[in-house]
């Protein structure tokens, strides 16, 4: 293509950007169209695996969901009695303390220091951030290393407690980056007009900016509670192992994950084919987490 | 389709304007809930068309539909028909792109892309439409600037980011990124509302130049400016159900001061709204 020496007029400049738009048009219909289908395939190349993990868990598993798998304690096979597994009912009751210590003293922690670290803005702020931003990014063995070695084999004891402790390491730092994110996503406009009314920062900060960021705040925690449930290395050899449910933080216990490694390590079939009952369990729970934090979140934001 | 009943007269004619854009019965509904119902009217070439009216009228929600871009809104949909050069904007055989370069788009604020220079955001269009040629593209971006009164100031500082500008000169900036593209017509929604004095009568005064090049429809709330710088009015208002409406569409001179509706008298001496 060449330009006249002599300046377009308006109308020759109009056409020759027309058609120059209609045949990027066409070129990039066609690339839509390439584009697309790329798509499609990686979409199906996602899909396969996942449905092939669900078809496998819900149907290996589906049967294992009774009253009596839930609420009974797990049971030792022997040769006499090979699929005597009994349930998960240890196993959930030691999830429920271990996973329910851990949040409670996250949620208030998190939401706590999210908001110092959103008021103090200095460099020590960014440097914790950035730590934080390390731990989430750090193998969960980690965590349940650092406590083995400083509680474990310190008091020579197992506790349920130290699996919370250990949990803590993962949930705090997911907690407080994304509840950090959802206060700075508040604009700045709504602080400048509380404010300008006169109002004390604490006040600004409990009643317009946390209000306003409540919603992604939830988001955060829920997602730091879902990751959390699953979460097996850290507590694996901090909370010891209990046959009988027991709800007392002190004791040791076992939790779904942590009997599902034991099960996978097991000698009977029976206790092998037994965790796809727990896998199921597990994947319910946090898809129920997930579906409760949208909804929690879709009824804020209407408000 | 009616093509045959608003096939425009060819411009050569000077007895009836030539109308670039028509509406027919054009309304705008957000989740089957009209924002605004049964306009119509002719915007003419090479004219300022201004729409007026309160808040809540519908004016911005009409001319975002002008160039289909009240589809980003999820849940909005447009009835009726909105014909450039005889042709619905709405059948799917034309491209969305190819019609938005024909009508272009200045907002509120001025937003001229933060990451790029004086002549990278006036190019933008042309570049991304797939134009190459560098000679082009330094034409374009010195008539366009030129007809936004911005090329003397800014011609010894094309490479200096956008940000550089004051708030009108940005403002300038946009109408000459738009114009650059050679639209045919060009929708300004408040061009000015966040402009000072100086440089809404700068933008206002750019106007009366442009619409050789362009023709012009703008959204404003500011009534001497309607006045001043349209050719043509229309002027909307909310319905008791909350929807807008056209209440009538005249000559600038005839809404301000012999209109046909007492409403449209008692807005435009500031009787309410």
């Amino acid at each position: 293509m060449t330009i006249t020496p002599t300046p377009l007029s308006s109308q020759e400049r109009r056409e020759f950007i027309r058609s120059t738009s209609a045949k990027s048009y066409r070129r990039r219909a066609v690339y839509s169209r390439l584009y697309l289908s790329g798509i499609l395939v990686a979409l199906l190349i996602a899909f396969v695996p996942l449905a092939s993990i669900l078809q496998n868990v819900v149907g290996h598993g589906a049967h294992y969901i009774t009253w009596h798998y839930l609420t009974t304690s797990q049971a030792l096979p022997s040769i006499v009695n090979p699929n005597n597994i009994g349930g998960i009912g240890n196993a959930l009751a030691g999830t429920a303390v271990v996973d329910l210590i851990s949040i409670v003293i996250a949620i208030p922690v998190a939401i706590l220091l999210s908001m110092a670290m959103f008021e103090l803005r200095n460099r020590w702020v960014s440097a914790v951030r950035a730590a934080m931003e390390t731990f989430i990014g750090l193998p969960s063995i980690v965590f349940g290393v650092f406590v083995y070695v400083s509680l474990v084999l310190t008091t020579h004891q197992y506790h349920a407690y130290f699996g919370s402790i250990a949990l803590l390491f993962i949930m705090v730092p997911v907690m407080t980056i994304n509840a950090l994110a959802a206060l700075e996503s508040v604009p700045d406009t709504l602080i400048e007009a509380g404010l300008s009314l006169g109002l004390r920062p604490s006040r600004v900060m409990l009643h317009i900016i946390l209000p306003a960021a409540r919603a992604r705040v939830f988001t955060g925690i829920f997602l730091a509670f879902s990751r959390a449930v699953g979460e097996t290395a850290p507590i694996l050899f901090v909370i010891g192992a209990s046959q009988l449910p027991s709800l007392d933080p002190g004791k040791q216990a076992t939790t779904l994950p942590s009997l599902m490694y034991n099960y996978l390590t097991g000698t009977y079939p029976s206790q092998r084919e037994s965790c796809w009952g727990i896998a199921l369990v597990l994947m319910a729970a946090v898809l129920f987490f997930n579906v409760l934090s949208r909804i929690f979140v879709a009824r804020s934001n209407h408000q | 389709m009616d093509a045959a009943e608003t096939q425009v007269t060819p411009p050569t004619t000077f007895a009836t304007p030539h109308v670039v854009v028509s509406l027919r019965d054009v309304s705008v509904l957000f989740n089957s809930k009209a924002a605004v119902r049964n306009v119509t009217f002719d915007v003419q070439a090479n004219k300022v068309t201004s729409l007026i009216g309160p808040s809540g009228s519908g004016k911005t929600t009409l001319l975002r539909a002008m160039n289909r871009l009240h589809e980003l809104t999820p849940g909005a949909t447009v009835t009726g028909q909105i014909l450039l050069e005889g042709e619905s904007i709405y059948e799917t055989s034309v491209p969305l792109t190819v019609l938005r370069s024909r009508i272009g788009m200045v907002f509120q604020r001025p937003n001229p892309f933060p990451t790029m220079s004086i002549f990278d955001n006036v190019v933008s269009g042309l570049r991304f439409i797939g134009v190459k040629d560098k000679t082009f593209l330094a034409e374009s971006a010195e008539k366009a600037l030129s007809e936004a009164a911005l090329w003397d100031s800014v011609k010894d500082r094309m490479k200096a980011p956008a940000a550089t500008l004051s708030g009108g000169e940005q403002q300038r900036l946009c109408i000459a990124r738009a114009m650059a593209v050679e639209p045919e017509v060009l929708l300004m929604d408040e061009p000015t509302a966040s402009l000072d004095p100086v440089s809404t009568q700068q933008i206002e005064e750019l106007m009366s130049t442009l619409k050789q090049f362009v023709t012009i429809v703008i959204v404003t709330h500011n009534m001497q400016q309607a006045h001043r710088i349209s050719d043509n009015c229309a002027f909307l208002l909310m319905a008791e159900d909350r929807t807008g409406e056209l209440i009538e569409f005249d000559s600038t001179e005839k809404i301000f001061n012999d209109p046909r509706d007492s409403r449209t008298l008692d807005y435009t001496l500031g009787r309410f709204g």
